[in-house]
């Protein structure tokens, strides 16, 4: 004894899935869509901030020791990496665009990081600088993540502390000097004021200790 | 695209499918059938340690809306080692149309079967000790035996005042259940009549033998049985009863061991029940339930994994600062806003918004179909705990019943 199959019914849920699963798909390109637009309009920004930074840095010429200075262009370059981090999240770490911003951040950094230690040469300055070299890599991930938290941990508790970040895997001439500079090898490295740390990153008190 | 991804994506389409085709069926209007004939019906209530709460359980069967000569009401005692046996005889003293046994202890099959041989009645109610019926249930289910092709009806089953996450995760499973039911009856796919007030024609005990002694989920070997000689299980949607629901962690994990073992086990028995033979039940509910089932486990066991690595994660960065949140304060609210982003980009998240409010929609729909007591607010706060937990301890009962249907043969209750 064969029951009935009501295939109307079967046919008509398949169809209605088929059309509610594809315009799930079809908004969820639509979201995906507007989050691109924003990446572009995030990368206009980006690139006048970048100009904004290159002014302030002449300026520096200008009038040395202008402590104004120091701070306003330290505020602007953390800003800037926030924003260059949000746009890889946004629109992926091999994003040709993204790291084309990298390479320009990458130079802005450099700039900062000479200009705090000239200042602390010339102008009595306290900071204390850190080179931080990660790669971005897969398998260097939880190495990268726990130095990348301890430094932006350290930042956030001494107002004196810069740390200046460099994708090594980035194709870029001056991270290469850096890196040969430093002997820069693996996952990651640290530079403090300009001395290598000859350990790997794991615990905030392991610099807290060297200050 | 991982294989976690695929298998999100796989689970939703199913979903689509299985929700646009029950609902169909629940849209479809059907009128329930008029009232031919009083047939005499004998409730069995088999009880065992139940002091606390068989004296209610009669009373509401005392208190439904058909005449008091047309049924008698048999608790069978299971061997109690409580008061149940005092109960039961004052009660049975009490009122001229119940009666009271003591057998010794031997398991709920055994104890309706020693019902059903001593029922007067041409419709058998098994009845368990912890429910409570609405007067109109009974006068709600008989009119559905004057199609002579069915064999039992099954009620709409209710969690009692439910309070905790646990009872209030149940109440909406129940009232799930109380949707499925009703779509199931229509394409005749009914494969579980519940404990708490389901009907049977007592011909087919005659016929075919009683409860499976020996099975631990009699309910469910009796509901299949039905199904594979080809009869017929209907369901009356307004007929409600209420169970109490457990209330702890321990005893609904029992009880759910208990019943998804014993899922396996009959579907192992009754697989021919998967052909096209049995319709809409062997080609699209059972296969469709598995499927279910192993997708929601693969999520739901990859959820748990994940959150857990990324809660380890977390604790190993911030033993990095000695667990100094207050001056990572910053950092948390951007990678939070970091992962806000990420997510509402996902596809996933419309598709469960979309779902969210397509089942609380349904839910409101069910409880006022059925004449619920629940208010709203209540059932939208029993909504978050189902969508929060529900996932988690349905893939770990699963995973349980799983691995001793491998390496055990039986479990007790």
């Amino acid at each position: 004894m064969k029951r009935e199959i009501n295939w109307t019914r079967l046919l008509l849920a398949f169809l209605i899935a088929t059309f509610l699963f594809s315009l799930g798909i079809f908004l969820g390109f639509l979201a995906k869509g507007t989050i691109t637009d924003a990446s572009v309009s995030l990368q206009e920004g980006i690139r006048n901030d970048i100009i904004n930074l290159e002014t302030l840095y002449l300026l520096e010429d200008s009038f040395p020791c202008n402590e104004e200075i120091i701070t306003i262009t330290s505020q602007k370059l953390d800003y800037l990496g926030e924003l260059i981090t949000t746009l890889e999240v946004k629109r992926g770490k091999d994003a040709e665009d993204v790291l084309e911003l990298k390479k320009l951040y990458t130079i802005l950094e450099i700039r900062h990081f000479l200009l705090t230690e000239t200042r602390n040469e010339k102008c009595s300055g306290s900071h204390t600088t850190f080179l931080f070299f990660y790669s971005n890599d897969e398998n260097c991930e939880g190495e990268v993540e726990k130095a990348s938290f301890v430094l932006t941990f350290l930042r956030n508790k001494y107002d004196n502390i810069r740390v200046y970040s460099f994708d090594i895997n980035l194709n870029s001439e001056i991270i290469t000097t850096l890196k040969s500079e430093y002997n820069i090898k693996g996952c990651s490295g640290v530079v403090m004021n300009k001395e290598k740390i000859p350990f790997k990153v794991t615990k905030a008190s392991q610099i807290e200790e060297l200050f | 695209m991982n294989f976690i991804r695929l298998m999100i994506y796989f689970s939703v389409y199913v979903g689509f499918v299985s929700m646009a085709f029950y609902l169909l069926g629940f849209l479809e209007k059907r009128k329930a059938p008029k009232r031919l004939k009083e047939y005499f019906c004998t409730i069995i209530i088999p009880a065992y340690n139940e002091q606390n709460t068989l004296e209610k359980t009669v009373e509401s069967s005392l208190a439904l809306d058909y005449p008091n000569s047309k049924y008698e009401i048999l608790i069978v005692d299971d061997g109690s080692k409580d008061k149940t046996g005092v109960k039961g005889k004052q009660l049975a003293k009490k009122h001229k149309n119940v009666q009271y046994f003591y057998k010794k202890n031997g398991g709920k099959g055994t104890a309706l079967n020693y019902g059903i041989k001593r029922a007067k009645g041409e419709i058998i109610i098994s009845f368990d000790a912890d429910s409570m019926v609405v007067p109109n249930a009974l006068k709600d289910m008989l009119p559905y035996f004057e199609d002579p092709k069915v064999m039992a009806v099954t009620p709409a089953m209710k969690v009692w005042k439910p309070k905790g996450i646990l009872q209030r995760i149940q109440a909406i499973e129940y009232d799930l259940g109380i949707f499925l039911r009703k779509v199931f009856a229509d394409i005749n796919a009914i494969h579980v009549t519940p404990g708490p007030f389901s009907s049977y024609r007592k011909s087919f005990f005659e016929k075919h033998g009683g409860y499976d002694e020996h099975n631990i989920t009699e309910d469910l070997e009796i509901a299949m049985r039905i199904q594979s000689l080809h009869y017929k299980i209907q369901n009356a949607p307004r007929a409600l009863v209420y169970t109490i629901a457990p209330k702890g962690l321990g005893l609904l994990t029992k009880q759910r061991r208990r019943w998804y073992f014993g899922m396996i086990s009959n579907l192992r028995t009754y697989k021919r029940l998967f052909s096209r033979e049995y319709g809409m039940l062997g080609v699209f509910v059972l296969p469709l339930s598995i499927v279910s089932i192993v997708t929601v486990v693969i999520i739901s066991s990859y959820t748990v994994i994940k959150i857990l690595s990324d809660w380890t994660k977390q604790i190993n960065l911030y033993s990095a600062v000695g667990f100094d949140f207050i001056n990572n304060l910053n950092l948390q609210w951007y990678l939070f806003s970091l992962t806000f982003y990420r997510v509402i980009s996902e596809n996933i998240v419309l598709f469960s918004v979309f779902f969210i409010l397509l089942t609380i929609t349904m839910l409101q729909i069910i409880n006022k179909k059925v004449g619920s007591i629940d208010r709203p607010i209540s059932i939208f706060i029993s909504y978050g705990f189902f969508m929060l937990f529900y996932g988690i301890l349905f893939s770990a009962w699963w995973i349980m019943a799983w691995i001793y249907s491998r390496f055990t043969k039986e479990i007790s209750w």
